[in-house]
C-alpha cells in the first residue's frame, strides 16, 4: 500500500491504494494521527486506487472521525469503488462519515 | 495306558485353568463396563462436588478405585472433567492418587475362602442376567455377575494350576524362574502390557503362589513389575492429550514409576542386606501366602499414595513445567474470578467484567481463524476456540448465579442484571459466530460472492475490536460509536441480498442460500453488538448520573 499527503490550504488529502491490513493500518494511524497533532484538522480520505480495507484500517478511519470531531474538524471520505462502498455500507460507515463522490466535492463540501 | 490317562489329566487341568482365566476376564470386563455405565453421570456429580475438601477426594478416590478395580478407566473419566472445567487437576490429584489405594480390595476379597459365596453369587446374578429381573437393577446385578465370574474364575484358576506341580516337566519349567526375582518382575511388566490390566495378572500371581508354582518374593516383584507395565502403556492412550490435560495421566504415571523404582530397591535391600522391609512386615501381618501378597499389593500403593500426598503442590509445578499449559486452555480458563470474591460482590462484579473483556478479546480471534491469511499470533481452530469460549462462559455464567445467591446490595444488583444479560448476549454472540465461521469455512463459494463474505468478516469484526474498546475504557463516546455502528442493517442487507440475488451475477443455488443464511447471521450478530453496548451505556449513565449528584 501507499499513502500519498497533499495539503491543498487547511485541507490534507491521504491518498490511499492497495491494500490496508493490519500492518498497513498502523502506517495509516500514524498519518492521520501526526496530521490531527500538526493541526490538521479537515482530513479528506481519497479512496480511488483501494482495494480492501480490513478491520483494523476500518478502525483508523473511525479514530480520525472521533480526534477530528472532537477538534471540530472534518474526516471526509471519496472516491469510493464499488467494493469498498459496499463494506462501509456493511460496516454502517455510510450514516456515520461524510462520502463524497470526488475530492473536489469533498473540498467544497467543507465551505 | 498310564501315559494316556496322564495325557488326559493334564489336559483336564489345562481346560479348567483356561475356562478359570475365560471366566476372570470375561467377569473384569462386565464388571467394569457396567459400573463405568453407572459411574458416568452420578459419579460426576459427587466428584465434582465432594473434591473441594483433600480428605473427602481422597475418600471419594478410595472407593472409587474400590468400585472401578483399575484406575485407567478413572484416569480418563478424570481428564474428561478436567477438560470439560468441571474439575481443576489440582483437585483431581487426591482423588487419582488414593485410588490406587481402593483397588486393593478386591485382591483381598479373592484371598479369602469364599468359594461358596461366589458360587451362590454366581448362581443368583446369573438367573438375573438371564431373565432381566429386577428391572430397575438390571445394572448392578450385572455388575455383581461379573464380579461372581471373576471370583469363580479365581477359584478353577487356584484349584487346577496346584494339580500342574504333580508334573515333572512342570516342574523343571517352574524351576528355571525359582532363582530370579528379575524374570517375574519383567514378566509382570510384559504380561500387564498385554492384558491392560494390573489387578488380573496380580490376582493371578496370588492364584499361582498358593498352589507354590510362585514363590512369595518372586510374586512381590511379580506385583511390583505389573504396576510398571501399567505405566508403560500410558503413551498409547495419551497420545490426543495436551497440555495441562496431560497432567492426572502423567500423575499417574508418575505414582507408578516411583512406586515401582522404590519397591524395587527396597527388595533388593531385604534380600541381599537382610534389613526387615516389606516381606518381614507382611510375614508379621499374616500367616497366610495369600494375605500377605495382598498386603504387598496394599503396602505398595498406600506407601506411594502418602508419599503424594505430601507433594502435591510439587508435583503440579513439576507437570506444569514439563507440559505447559496449551492457548486452548489458557483461554478456557478464568484468571479474575474466585470463590472467595463471591464474599464482596461489588468486587465480584468487577472481576466478572474483566473475564467478559477476555470472551470479547476471543471473538477477534474466531473472526481471524476464517482469514486466508491471518492476522493474529494464535494458531487456533475455530472449533478449538469454540471450546475454550463455551468452557469460558459457563464458569462465568455460574459464578453469576453463585453471585446472586449472597443476596448482593440492591444497586450491585441492578449492576448484576445487566452485566448477567451482558452474559447472556456474550454467549449468543459466541454461538452465532461459531456458526457463521464454520459456513464460511466449510462452503466453497465463487469469486463473485467471495468479496462480499470477506467484507462481511471484516465488518464483523470491527464491531468486536469497537467494542472491545468500549468495555476496556467504558467511554461513553466510545460507546455511542459501536451504537451507531450497529445500528438496523436491515435495509442495507436488503438490497445487498437483492443485487447478489439478481440473475446478472449468476450465482448458484448453493451459493445464494449460504448468501441468505450468512447475512441473516451477520444481522443478529449486529443487533446483539448493539444490544451489549446498550448495556454498556446504562452503566455509564448510571456511573455519570451518581457522580454528578
Amino acid at each position: 500500500m501507499e499513502i500519498k499527503t497533499e495539503k491543498r490550504d487547511s485541507v490534507v488529502i491521504l491518498s490511499v491504494s492497495g491494500r490496508i491490513d493490519v500492518n498497513i493500518s498502523t502506517q495509516l494511524e500514524k498519518e492521520v494521527v501526526s496530521n490531527i497533532e500538526s493541526n490538521n484538522i479537515n482530513i479528506i480520505v481519497d479512496c480511488t486506487n483501494l482495494d480492501y480495507i480490513s478491520s483494523s484500517g476500518l478502525r483508523v478511519l473511525l479514530l480520525g472521525l472521533k480526534k477530528t470531531t472532537a477538534l471540530k474538524g472534518n474526516f471526509i471520505l471519496c472516491n469510493l469503488n464499488k467494493n469498498i462502498a459496499e463494506i462501509f455500507d456493511i460496516s454502517g460507515f455510510t450514516s456515520i462519515f461524510k462520502i463524497c463522490e470526488n475530492v473536489e466535492q469533498a473540498i467544497n463540501s467543507l465551505g | 495306558m498310564i501315559l494316556l490317562s496322564a495325557n488326559f489329566y493334564l489336559s483336564h487341568i489345562i481346560a479348567y485353568v483356561l475356562v478359570g482365566l475365560g471366566f476372570f476376564f470375561i467377569g473384569l470386563k462386565f464388571t467394569s463396563n457396567n459400573l463405568k455405565q453407572l459411574s458416568s453421570k452420578r459419579f460426576r456429580k459427587i466428584l465434582a462436588k465432594t473434591t473441594d475438601n483433600k480428605f473427602s477426594a481422597a475418600g471419594i478416590g478410595v472407593v472409587s478405585g474400590a468400585v472401578l478395580q483399575e484406575n485407567t478407566p478413572l484416569v480418563y473419566i478424570l481428564t474428561g472433567m478436567v477438560r470439560g472445567g468441571l474439575l481443576t487437576n489440582r483437585k483431581a490429584f487426591p482423588i487419582i492418587n488414593w485410588s490406587n489405594v481402593g483397588s486393593a480390595t478386591i485382591i483381598f476379597l479373592t484371598v479369602f475362602n469364599i468359594e461358596l459365596a461366589a458360587i451362590y453369587l454366581l448362581g443368583i446374578t446369573s438367573l438375573s442376567v438371564a431373565f432381566e429381573k429386577p428391572k430397575s437393577a438390571k445394572v448392578y446385578f450385572n455388575a455383581l455377575f461379573g464380579i461372581a465370574l471373576l471370583l469363580y474364575g479365581i477359584i478353577l484358576i487356584r484349584e487346577n494350576a496346584a494339580k500342574l506341580l504333580e508334573f515333572e516337566f512342570f516342574k523343571d519349567a517352574i524351576s528355571f524362574t525359582q532363582n530370579s526375582y528379575l524374570l517375574p518382575f519383567v514378566i509382570g511388566v510384559i504380561l500387564t502390557m498385554v492384558t491392560q490390566s494390573t489387578i488380573a495378572i496380580t490376582l493371578i500371581a496370588i492364584a499361582f503362589v498358593h498352589t507354590g508354582v510362585l514363590q512369595a518374593e518372586q510374586t512381590m516383584m511379580l506385583i511390583y513389575g505389573c504396576h510398571l507395565g501399567v505405566a508403560f502403556l500410558t503413551p498409547l492412550f495419551s497420545s490426543g492429550l495436551k497440555g495441562s490435560a496431560k497432567h492426572i495421566v502423567e500423575f499417574q504415571d508418575l505414582f507408578l514409576y516411583i512406586g515401582s523404582i522404590l519397591f524395587f530397591i527396597l527388595f533388593y535391600i531385604e534380600i541381599y542386606l537382610h534389613v526387615p522391609l516389606v516381606k518381614a512386615l507382611v510375614e508379621f501381618l499374616s500367616d497366610n501366602v495369600q494375605t500377605q501378597m495382598a498386603f504387598v499389593y496394599l503396602i505398595y500403593n498406600l506407601t506411594t499414595a502418602i508419599i503424594f500426598a505430601l507433594c502435591y503442590g510439587r508435583i503440579e509445578k513439576m507437570l506444569n513445567k514439563h507440559s505447559p499449559p496449551t492457548t486452548e486452555e489458557d483461554m478456557s480458563k478464568s484468571k479474575y474470578i474466585n470463590e472467595q470474591s463471591l464474599e464482596e460482590p461489588e468486587i465480584a462484579l468487577q472481576l466478572v467484567e474483566k473475564e467478559q473483556n477476555r470472551l470479547i478479546d476471543m471473538l477477534p480471534v474466531f473472526v481471524d481463524s476464517i482469514r486466508e491469511v491471518k492476522v493474529l499470533d494464535y494458531n487456533l481452530e475455530h472449533v478449538q476456540l469454540n471450546r475454550s469460549y463455551t468452557e469460558l462462559s459457563q464458569e462465568i455464567s455460574q459464578f453469576l448465579s453463585e453471585l446472586v445467591q449472597h443476596h448482593p446490595e440492591p444497586e450491585t444488583s441492578m449492576k448484576l442484571i445487566n452485566i448477567s444479560n451482558r452474559q447472556d448476549i456474550l454467549i449468543s454472540i459466541g454461538k452465532t459466530l461459531h456458526e457463521f465461521v464454520d459456513l464460511v469455512k466449510t462452503t466453497s463459494c465463487s469469486e463473485k460472492i467471495k468479496s462480499l463474505f470477506v467484507n462481511l468478516i471484516e465488518s464483523i469484526d470491527l464491531l468486536f475490536l469497537m467494542t472491545k474498546d468500549a468495555s476496556d475504557s467504558m467511554d461513553i463516546m466510545d460507546i455511542k460509536m459501536v451504537l451507531m455502528l450497529s445500528e438496523d442493517r436491515g435495509e442495507v442487507l436488503e438490497k445487498i441480498r437483492k443485487s447478489y440475488l439478481s440473475t446478472e451475477i449468476g450465482l448458484s443455488l448453493d451459493e445464494k442460500s449460504t448468501l441468505l443464511y450468512l447475512t441473516s447471521l451477520f444481522e443478529r450478530m449486529v443487533w446483539m453488538v448493539n444490544r451489549y453496548n446498550q448495556l454498556l451505556k446504562t452503566i455509564t449513565d448510571n456511573k455519570n448520573a451518581e457522580e454528578n449528584n
